[in-house]
């Protein structure tokens, strides 16, 4: 149960005089970097190559033209609705999938899955069928005056249902992890079914949580192919970044499209570095036990 | 507060985890429920605390001061749980674990601050952690965790503390000092416990009165010295320190065990039952010869001396091993070696015939 506070065998060595005993520390960095370069770091560095050769005018022209801002309101904004919404419902799921066993469990932990593995034009089409005025569900939300398709609320739809595994499955192991002996301590103690889930369960999931809602913001902040379909494109209403990207391309405006872009990526890092510091904090607090 | 068990079955699917268990606490009283695993301790510790669900039947209930719990949901009945595992929240400080029981209380039963912090100073001060109020459980060692499970329990001012193996992952050092600990503590809040645990020393040292369980069963409820001394029973005898374990037979009122024989007052009204002999290793005597006195031949295969006592481990007929111990002056008045053929006789040993105790302890 002791944890030595740090095994001095372990550490890695990056002063001479202490030598790891796990051979190939050199080997592994030097080759993370050449990969992480030739993958992430230079085709990002290129966009910002690319845009920097326009003049400054320019880009700022494009990027604070008034259908842009909208494209990045709709494009944050329902990201942010749809992870969040993940987070609420996807904690259900998991809670479910790991908690209780039912005839089936194992078709609903597949079918979980599907987001990732569907092409994404297919599930843009199927959600628009379903939830254009004259889809299953569609029809029922029109009758009640909700436009579902070809609306933000579609955006959404369709961001929440592409986001979905990313909660469920970092929330997964979090959940399993848990020791049912603290609930039990925390019941003995006489606190309430609500009181045990507040104090003491969403706490100790709660660094899982983030980094779940933050996959699923990633994630639908660069989706396109289901998004398209549902949303309509209508410029300055349903225009979600990546599609202006491509509409610009499609002009060849490629310095306008790459600045969009390096805005773009630049608020996402910013975004995900803030959760990551937020996860980061949480996680301080509860060293390994 | 006392606790009467009245009954009580626990199946789970087919296995028989409790087979009706009647059990009384007298108020006060720090017990402990003694077996191997699998013998249903815990499980009765997990019914009597609420966390667990029993067979329910007509006859069956839990009483707390006579009152039924047995339909009471855990956080109402005022237990105190100790997990062996320590179960520690592990995003709360050492003050915020111990406060917490308080803290989750409805409005109206809620301390005030300053009453909530009064008592969990109290409490560190009691566990001797007063200066480590602000670590996070990470950060202590395994009996410091405990200790704080123990006050966070006691925090609810429960009226029974039940603890489930408390110090079971413990090493062995730490383990004494808190077992003492805990001794201390309860002749000092005197608060009704019941403890599980598998090891007998601890139950021995620490509890006024000992229960005995096996295979769902209670076979003996009784202080220390009487479970020790005279147990109801093999088992008993058996699990409470080591035993030498002779099998033989009843033959014409006395049972006889190779060229042992014993024959006990009365005679045995039994022939051809199996009988069992239990000696504890240091009821045994070691002798050069015979001299007339029925002992058991064998030969002498390694002497340990490092030790309170000198532990001789010995082959009898049939390889059988024998286990013997003896005190350091009498070894080295009568030293012997390895690959000395001697013989073996009891001082005091105890009878089973067919697990019924013969009344004859042979002294």
């Amino acid at each position: 149960m002791e944890s030595p506070p740090s095994s001095p065998a372990f550490r890695v060595g990056v002063g001479r005089r202490r030598r790891s005993v796990l051979p190939g520390f050199g080997l592994t960095l030097g080759y993370t970097m050449l990969y992480l370069s030739l993958v992430v770091l230079i085709p990002l560095s290129a966009l910002f190559f690319k845009t920097a050769t326009a003049p400054w005018e320019h880009i700022w022209e494009t990027v604070s033209s008034a259908r842009v801002l909208a494209s990045f309101r709709l494009t944050l904004g329902a990201s942010f609705v749809a992870a969040l919404i993940n987070a609420v419902f996807g904690l259900g799921v998991a809670w479910m999938l790991v908690r209780y066993t039912f005839p089936g469990r194992r078709i609903v932990d597949a079918v979980v899955d599907l987001p990732f593995a569907l092409p994404t034009a297919v599930s843009g089409i199927a959600l628009t069928t379903v939830y254009a005025p004259t889809g299953w569900i569609g029809r029922w939300l029109e009758s009640w005056g909700i436009k579902a398709a070809f609306s933000p609320l579609g955006v959404t739809i369709a961001l929440t249902f592409i986001g979905l595994p990313f909660v469920v499955r970092t929330l997964q192991p979090a959940l399993e992890d848990l020791d049912p002996e603290v609930e039990e301590a925390a019941a003995s103690l006489g606190a309430g079914r609500w009181q045990v889930f507040r104090y003491v369960i969403v706490p100790a999931i709660l660094p899982a949580l983030l980094t779940g809602f933050a996959l699923a913001f990633a994630r639908a902040l660069g989706e396109y192919g289901s998004v398209v379909f549902i949303a309509g494109n209508m410029p300055m209403k349903t225009e979600i970044v990546p599609l202006l990207i491509l509409v610009k391309l499609e002009q060849y405006d490629y310095t306008g499209a790459t600045a969009i872009a390096s805005v773009m990526l630049a608020l996402s890092f910013l975004l995900l570095l803030s959760i990551n510091l937020l996860q980061w904090w949480s996680t301080r607090r509860q060293a390994a036990g | 507060m006392s606790i009467e068990v009245r009954n009580i079955s626990k199946s789970f699917g087919s296995f028989l985890a409790l087979d009706n268990v009647s059990l009384q606490v007298p108020d006060g009283e720090l017990v402990a429920l003694l077996g191997p695993s699998g013998s249903g301790k815990t499980t009765l510790l997990r019914i009597i605390a609420g966390l667990e669900a029993f067979d329910l039947t007509d006859e069956s209930a839990i009483l707390f001061d006579g009152r039924d719990v047995a339909r009471e949901a855990v956080g109402r009945r005022r237990v105190g749980f100790v997990f062996q595992h320590y179960a520690l929240f592990r995003h709360m400080t050492v003050y915020q674990n111990i406060a917490f029981g308080l803290r989750v209380r409805t409005k109206q039963t809620r301390p005030t601050k300053d009453e909530i912090d009064r008592r969990v100073r109290e409490l560190l001060q009691l566990i001797q952690l007063d200066t480590l109020a602000n670590r996070y459980p990470s950060q202590l060692s395994g009996g410091q965790r405990q200790r704080v499970a123990l006050a966070r329990a006691l925090a609810i001012e429960p009226k029974v503390l039940l603890l489930d193996e408390p110090f079971g992952a413990l090493d062995a050092k730490v383990r004494q000092g808190l077992r003492r600990w805990l001794r201390r503590l309860h002749d000092e809040i005197h608060v009704t416990s019941v403890f599980v645990t598998h090891d007998q020393e601890e139950a021995l040292e620490v509890a006024d009165r000992i229960v005995v369980m096996n295979q769902g069963r209670i076979e003996q409820v009784g202080t220390p010295d009487e479970v020790f001394h005279q147990p109801a029973n093999a088992f008993v005898m058996d699990f409470l320190g080591n035993v030498n374990l002779f099998h033989g037979r009843v033959e014409a009122g006395r049972a006889v065990f190779g060229s042992l024989v014993i024959d006990p007052p009365g005679g045995l009204q039994v022939d051809g039952e199996s009988a069992r002999l239990l000696i504890r290793p240091y009821d045994l005597e070691i002798h050069k010869d015979n001299r007339g006195q029925a002992g058991l031949p064998a030969r002498i295969t390694r002497i340990q001396s490092a030790g309170p006592v000198v532990k001789i481990e010995l082959v009898g007929g049939n390889d059988q091993p024998i286990y013997v111990e003896m005190a350091h002056d009498r070894f080295r008045q009568e030293p012997r070696a390895v690959g000395d053929e001697v013989f073996v006789s009891p001082r005091v040993s105890r009878l089973f015939v067919e697990d019924r105790q013969d009344p004859g302890e042979r002294e």
